[in-house]
C-alpha cells in the first residue's frame, strides 16, 4: 500500500490531487506546485490515519505492519528505560536479574515484556471475559494510544505511519492489536495505581479451590485448613468442641436413672430407718434410768461411798 | 537429562581449558560457525554468557537461538552440558 509506506514527497502529482480529493480535502488551484499538494498531503491525511481508519484500504496496511507492530510498541516503551529501571521492574516481577550489559539487555527486555503480557493476560481473565481487552479495555488504549499519536506526529512522519495502525477498531485484525494495547493501558495502570503489588508469580488471584463436599469428597477432613466463614462459625465450633456429644449424655442419663432405681428399689425390700436404733438406744437407756433407783447400787456411787467413810 | 551424548560426557569429564566452542554439547559445525562469526570463539566465551545470565534456562536457551538459532533440542543440550560442567568445577 505506497500511500503509507512511502514520503508523500515521492508521490507523483496526480496521485495526491486524488488521494486529498479521496479525503474530502480541498484541493489548491490548479497551477500551485507539488509542494503545495504534498503539504496539504502531510497535513490531511496523515493526521487521518492516525486517528482514523476506516477504509479498506488502509485496513491493508494494518496487515502489512502487523509484523514489527506489537514488539514494536512495547519496545519503544523498554527502550526508554535505563538498564537500572529495567533491573528494576524486573525485580517488581520477582526477577532477580542478573547484570544488564549489552548482551543481556535485548533478553531481559524480552523477558518484561513476556511478564507484561502474561499479567494483562491475567487481568482480562480475572474481569471475567476472556476476549475483554478486544471491546473495552483496548478502546481505552485506543484514547491513550491516540493521545500519543497525535505528539508523536509531530515528531516524525515514520513514527505516525507504524503508530496509526494501532487505533482500528474497524479493522478484522483488531484481535491482535488488542495485546500490545492493554499492555500499554496496564503500564498506564501501573504509573497511576503504584501501590499495586506485583507478585514473583505475576498471577494476583487467590487460588480457586473445589467446593468443599462436592464430588463425593468428605466434607470436613478433605481441607482440615479450611477457614470458616465467619467468626460466629468458629465460636459454634470451639463449643461444640468442648461438649461431649449427645448421645453420651443420654447413655449417663440412663445409667444414672437405672442406679437410683436400684437404690429405691432395694429399700422399698429391706425397710430401714437410721433413726431406729438411736430410738432403741434411747427406749433402753431410759428404761435403766427408771429401774436405777430400786437395783442395786451403781459401782461409781460404791466408790464415792468408799472415799466419805475412808 | 535422559540421556547424555558422548559429547556431553567428554565435555564434562574435565576443566575445559581451551576448547573451541563446538565442543560443547549440541553445538555442531553449522551453529559452531555461527558464534564464532559473533565472536563466542572458545567454550569459555559460551560459559560466560551462561554464567552472566545466572544460569537461568530460559534467557540462555533465548539468547543462544537468537546468536545461532539453535533448536530446542541443540538449546537444551548446550545448557545441560554447561550446567553440569559448572556443578563439577565451578
Amino acid at each position: 500500500m505506497p500511500v503509507f509506506q512511502e514520503d508523500p514527497t515521492h508521490l507523483s502529482k496526480s496521485r495526491l490531487k486524488s488521494d486529498l480529493v479521496a479525503h474530502n480535502v480541498a484541493l489548491p488551484t490548479e497551477n500551485s506546485k507539488k509542494d503545495v499538494y504534498v503539504g496539504l498531503h502531510l497535513k490531511h491525511i496523515n493526521l487521518n490515519n492516525a486517528t482514523d481508519f476506516s477504509s479498506d484500504e488502509e485496513d491493508q496496511v494494518v496487515e502489512d505492519t502487523q509484523e514489527e507492530e506489537p514488539s514494536g510498541v512495547d519496545m519503544l516503551d523498554l527502550n526508554g528505560l535505563t538498564d537500572d529501571e529495567l533491573k528494576a521492574s524486573l525485580l517488581k516481577h520477582g526477577v532477580l536479574a542478573g547484570p544488564i550489559v549489552a548482551s543481556t539487555r535485548a533478553l531481559y527486555e524480552r523477558r518484561l515484556q513476556k511478564l507484561l503480557q502474561s499479567n494483562v493476560q491475567m487481568e482480562t481473565t480475572l474481569n471475567g471475559t476472556g476476549d475483554a481487552d478486544a471491546y473495552s479495555d483496548s478502546e481505552e488504549g485506543d484514547e491513550e494510544g491516540k493521545e500519543e499519536d497525535s505528539v508523536r506526529a509531530q515528531c516524525s512522519t515514520r513514527v505516525i505511519y507504524i503508530s496509526a495502525s494501532q487505533p482500528s477498531p474497524h479493522s478484522p485484525s483488531s484481535m491482535d492489536h488488542s495485546k500490545p494495547q492493554s499492555t500499554r493501558s496496564f503500564i498506564i495502570l501501573i504509573l497511576f495505581y503504584p501501590e499495586m503489588v506485583p507478585i514473583p508469580t505475576g498471577i494476583t488471584a487467590t487460588c480457586r479451590r473445589p467446593i468443599k463436599g462436592a464430588a463425593g469428597r468428605p466434607v470436613q477432613y478433605k481441607y482440615p485448613d479450611a477457614p470458616p466463614a465467619s467468626p460466629l462459625t468458629l465460636e459454634r465450633r470451639e463449643v461444640e468442641g468442648r461438649l461431649v456429644p449427645i448421645y453420651i449424655q443420654i447413655l449417663v442419663f440412663l445409667a444414672m436413672a437405672w442406679v437410683l432405681y436400684l437404690v429405691y428399689a432395694s429399700m422399698e425390700e429391706t425397710p430401714y430407718n437410721p433413726l431406729l436404733p438411736l430410738l432403741d438406744g434411747l427406749s433402753e437407756i431410759l428404761e435403766s434410768q427408771e429401774e436405777g433407783p430400786a437395783g442395786p447400787a451403781d459401782p461409781v456411787d460404791l466408790a464415792v461411798q468408799d472415799s466419805l467413810s475412808g | 537429562m535422559s540421556s547424555t551424548s558422548q559429547k556431553h560426557k567428554d565435555f564434562v569429564a574435565e576443566p575445559m581449558g581451551e576448547k573451541k566452542v563446538m565442543a560443547l554439547a549440541g553445538i555442531g559445525d553449522a551453529l559452531g560457525r555461527r558464534l564464532e562469526e559473533k565472536g563466542f570463539d572458545k567454550a569459555y566465551v559460551v560459559l560466560g554468557q551462561f554464567l552472566v545470565l545466572k544460569k537461568d534456562e530460559e534467557l540462555f536457551r533465548d539468547w543462544l537461538k537468537d546468536t545461532c538459532g539453535a533448536n530446542s533440542k541443540q538449546q537444551g543440550d548446550c545448557y545441560g552440558c554447561l550446567r553440569e560442567w559448572c556443578d563439577s568445577f565451578l
